[in-house]
């Protein structure tokens, strides 16, 4: 069976998208991926955060189609700690196309399973997101063998 | 060319609050990578053991659709016959994904616990007809008009659920559903052999109340699904041990309350959609043939013209029979089959002496053993007489038979606003199909009243039976020489934690409070009920029968925290009161795995948080002492070092399962427990599909090659089940290759889940009694 797959990705739920509020990126973007792939990458910028408190990130890897979107409603743009404990709204997708069928990994507050994930918030460089993503295989693919996949990004 | 359209949405809240800073970090490392290990299996007994069976059963319930929701997953989002298996349309990702954790939870382990339950009260025969129970043979009949009785209200149960011309054919067999074999008394054990049909002649369909993905839509399936003649034991008097049981009747009635309860959350209309309700003139006509009374769903939307009782046409009438079948046994053990002098069989004077039962009147209890003769007298059931074979007390036995009542008498409470006040549960109890009770302890011939009656009898006598005096510890074993207790000193870890889940389960039945699966908040205060307007008349003349309830929970509540556990989490596997100290030195995953079970409900009964940190004490133990990574299985012991070998049973498997499901629930799903969920996902799907189905997943590619990882194949290659040992249509097994349904090649494994047809495996959608897996390391 062939399965050609779509995707549209929405990011939804503040009144207001991120790219509409003053933003602030983040200069260079560390990637480490492991679990279900590994892959290591390096890119000037991954990681931007808007005033009104959302961080959003691109995280690239050419293990996947394209950039892993993360987004954290911290709802404060102060430094700190934060993790899937304190915030209440948060995701994080990707794909991958494994012999032309597709792995979806996710993580947040609304999909199942919810993953987690801590989050450092300090200066340029020093900044460090460490989340647990869930591989989702569609039907009759071997997605591989372990189904948890752990990002760490430092921006 | 299928195209699959992903429309992620991460959603929320515009007005969210600020986040709040933490002080730690996330500890979710993910498990180490597979080593080459394979698991195998043998079966050392495919026996039916009631009690543990039964006992399983429910708390697979428990860990099925309600677990399956409380890790997130939307229930109409499975299908249980779309191939492959494990399929999940998920909703919010708008992605189908293979999701063992969702699919075993929601689908297989509540289903897999519900066809046992069918088997013995409806199918097999494992058991005393319910022909010559004498509520419902009321003049002693024999032959065919006894037999009539049943028929004639088995008619009416049908038509007050819809099921009269779909399923039940009154006058065209002996009690209108074809092949159906309603037991009273359940039997202790059986060897479970059938030999069902592969037949599919009947064209006959499971509702579609069944099939929730795709409403509407009716699923073919083998014959046997609506004539259950072939599922009768193969050769009965030769299967079944002829004795029944407290235990055996108590936990089959905890099972068949757990599922009546569910049933009676809603009624259905024409159609098979869900009414919630009908205005209050209609209530009493529901049901009746013919009817166009038009209720409304849970958006308060119109439904079809004509509303039936229950939440289906088999599933009101299957209600009905449940309540039917626990009724006539209260009836017989409350006036017929309990003893005052330890040798013959007798009865209270009547209801309401039961009801009032207390601590200073003549003892009287219900024996542990009562053996059953039969005779046949042409009726095609056979005729049961009774006869004490032992007047022993077993401590577990009494709490199963404490908490059927409890389930079945919050449907008949009419204060328990959610259950039995609701329209859905009060259609059943005001007058057809069961008689109204005024809401008072006083003896009427009433489920309400004979629930109760139950419950008094079953906890007066573990009390006065089972309570050590100097300890205020249950005891398990109490031998009798006539009416003389002769206690032992000794109980287990796992009767220690069901009767704290026991007592618990009255106090909220008895309070209002009991409602289906809503057992994860702490209980609220109790106030009077029904029976503490009957004094019991114990040393302290203040004390009334919930009252003293309360105290005995909390006496197990402190023996297990205090004796049972430590501050390390280590569990010990029961308690010697003579000794003052645990019967051994044992280190057993059971007794940790009873401990989180038992230390949670305390906590749950009395909102003391020392509880449930201990149970996360003992939980973390588990996962460093027991759990072997590279197998992904639970070890039984602490050695020998690595595992060889893992016995697994019913009650072994349950005691395992609702501790992992407790922890998610009470634990992972709190604000600080995220990073427990995806481990405890993966505990669990594994232990579903290996435990239950017989599937290791060696490749871990959450796909089934069954000659190599169906543990049972090694033979003959072909799927053998786990402690499952075989399913049918409900979790998607109808013994036809694909979706041709009545059109295609016969197949013992058409879902291609390890688990053969059952009329393949010659046995019942049910738990073998011993499973061994074998664990090989390259």
């Amino acid at each position: 069976m062939k399965w050609a797959v779509f995707f549209a990705l929405v990011g939804c739920g503040s009144s207001h998208a991120a790219s509409d509020a003053a933003s602030d990126a983040f200069t260079g973007c560390t990637v480490t991926l492991s679990g279900n792939f590994t892959d290591q990458s390096s890119v000037p910028a991954c990681a931007m955060r808007s005033s009104d408190g959302t961080l959003t990130l691109a995280v690239p890897s050419a293990m996947l189609d394209q950039p892993l979107q993360a987004v954290v409603q911290l709802g404060t743009v102060g430094p700190g700690m934060y993790s899937s404990e304190t915030v209440a709204t948060w995701s994080a997708t990707a794909t991958r196309t494994v012999t032309h069928s597709a792995c979806m990994i996710s993580a947040g507050n609304a999909v199942a399973p919810h993953g987690d994930f801590t989050l450092t918030l300090g200066e340029p460089g020093a900044s460090m997101l460490a989340m647990h993503l869930y591989v989702h295989a569609a039907p009759f693919t071997d997605c591989g063998a372990d189904l948890i996949e752990t990002l760490e990004v430092v921006f | 060319m299928r195209a699959a359209v992903i429309a992620l949405a991460a959603c929320g809240s515009s007005g969210h609050p600020p986040a709040k800073l933490v002080d730690a970090a996330s500890d979710g490392a993910p498990p180490d990578a597979a080593i080459n290990v394979a698991i195998t299996a043998t079966v050392n007994s495919t026996r039916f053991v009631t009690r543990e069976h039964m006992l399983a059963a429910g708390e697979m319930q428990i860990s099925g659709e309600p677990l399956a929701e409380a890790m997130g997953r939307v229930l109409s989002g499975y299908s249980r016959d779309q191939l492959p298996t494990d399929l999940y349309n998920d909703p919010n990702l708008g992605f189908v994904w293979i999701d063992p954790a969702g699919f075993s939870t929601g689908v297989e382990s509540y289903e897999y616990s519900k066809q046992p339950m069918n088997f013995l009260a409806f199918e097999s025969g494992a058991g005393t007809s319910l022909v010559y129970a004498p509520l419902i043979d009321t003049d002693n009949a024999t032959g065919t008009a006894a037999t009539a009785h049943l028929a004639s209200k088995i008619a009416h149960f049908a038509g007050l659920s819809n099921a009269l011309g779909r399923w039940v054919f009154p006058g065209t067999n002996a009690l209108g559903w074809p092949g159906f074999w309603p037991t009273a008394h359940v039997f202790r054990s059986f060897d479970p052999t059938i030999d069902p049909t592969s037949d599919f002649a009947l064209n006959c369909s499971i509702s579609s109340d069944d099939d929730f993905s795709m409403s509407g839509f009716r699923l073919t399936c083998p014959d046997y699904e609506c004539d259950a003649t072939t599922l009768h034991l193969r050769d009965r008097a030769t299967q079944i041990d002829a004795v029944i049981t407290p235990g055996s009747d108590g936990w089959s009635g905890w099972k068949y309350g757990l599922w009546t309860l569910n049933y009676l959350q809603i009624m259905h209309d024409v159609n098979e959609a869900g009414v919630s309700t009908v205005s209050a003139a209609d209530l009493a006509s529901v049901g009746t043939p013919g009817n166009t009374i038009v209720g409304a769903d849970d958006s308060g939307a119109p439904t079809a013209a004509g509303t039936y009782i229950g939440s289906s046409s088999i599933e009101g009438f299957q209600a009905q029979m449940f309540v039917l079948e626990l009724d006539a046994r209260a009836d017989d053990w409350l006036m017929r089959l309990s003893t005052a002098d330890g040798a013959t069989l007798s009865g209270f004077a009547s209801r309401a002496a039961a009801l009032a039962y207390d601590y200073q009147a003549p003892l009287r209890w219900f024996p542990g053993e009562i053996a059953v003769t039969e005779t046949d007298d042409g009726s095609g059931f056979p005729h049961p007489a009774y006869a004490l074979q032992s007047a022993s007390s077993d401590l577990l036995d009494l709490i199963g038979l404490a908490m059927g009542y409890a389930e079945i008498y919050s449907l008949t409470d009419t204060h328990n606003g959610d259950v039995g006040g609701a329209q859905t549960a009060l259609v059943y109890f005001d007058g057809d199909p069961f008689p109204a009770d005024n809401q008072l302890a006083d003896g009427e011939a009433t489920v309400h009243d004979r629930a109760l009656a139950m419950i008094r009898v079953a906890m007066i006598d573990l009390d006065r039976l089972h309570t050590d005096p100097a300890t205020g510890v249950l005891i398990d074993d109490v031998a009798m020489t006539g009416a003389t207790p002769a206690r032992g000193h000794t109980v287990s870890i796992t009767s220690v934690a069901y009767s704290v889940l026991g007592l618990r389960t009255v106090l909220r039945s008895l309070s209002s409070q009991l409602e289906l699966y809503s057992n994860n908040t702490p209980d609220t205060a109790i106030g009077t009920t029904p029976l503490d307007a009957l004094p019991i008349h114990a040393s302290d003349p203040q004390l009334t029968f919930t009252g003293r309830l309360g105290q005995l929970l909390r006496a197990e509540g402190t023996l297990l925290y205090d004796h049972l556990t430590d501050a390390t989490g280590r569990a010990w596997s029961g308690w010697d009161v003579a000794a003052g100290a645990p019967i051994d030195d044992t280190d057993t995953l059971d007794a940790h795995c009873a401990a989180i079970r038992g230390l949670f409900a305390t906590y749950l009964a009395t909102g003391d948080t020392r509880y449930r940190d201990r149970a996360i004490a003992v939980f973390d133990r588990i996962e460093k002492t027991f759990y072997d990574a590279d197998a992904r299985i639970y070890s039984v012991t602490t050695s020998p070092a690595p595992v060889i070998d893992v016995e697994f049973t019913p009650l072994r498997f349950a005691l395992l399962q609702s501790a992992l499901r407790d922890i998610y629930e009470l634990v992972a799903t709190r604000p600080g427990g995220e990073a427990l969920e995806l481990e405890l996902e993966q505990r669990i799907a594994r232990l579903d599909k290996l435990v239950l189905n017989g599937w290791d997943d060696r490749d871990r590619n959450q796909r089934v090659y069954t000659a190599q990882e169906c543990v049972e194949s090694s033979v003959d290659q072909v799927a053998h089940g786990g402690l499952q040992m075989a399913e049918r249509t409900l979790t998607g097994e109808t013994g036809r290759t694909g979706d041709e349904g009545v059109n295609g090649p016969h197949t013992r494994d058409r879902d291609e889940d390890c688990v053969p047809e059952v009329d393949d495996a010659h046995l019942p959608a049910a738990l073998a009694d011993s499973v061994t897996f074998h664990i090989t390391r390259n």
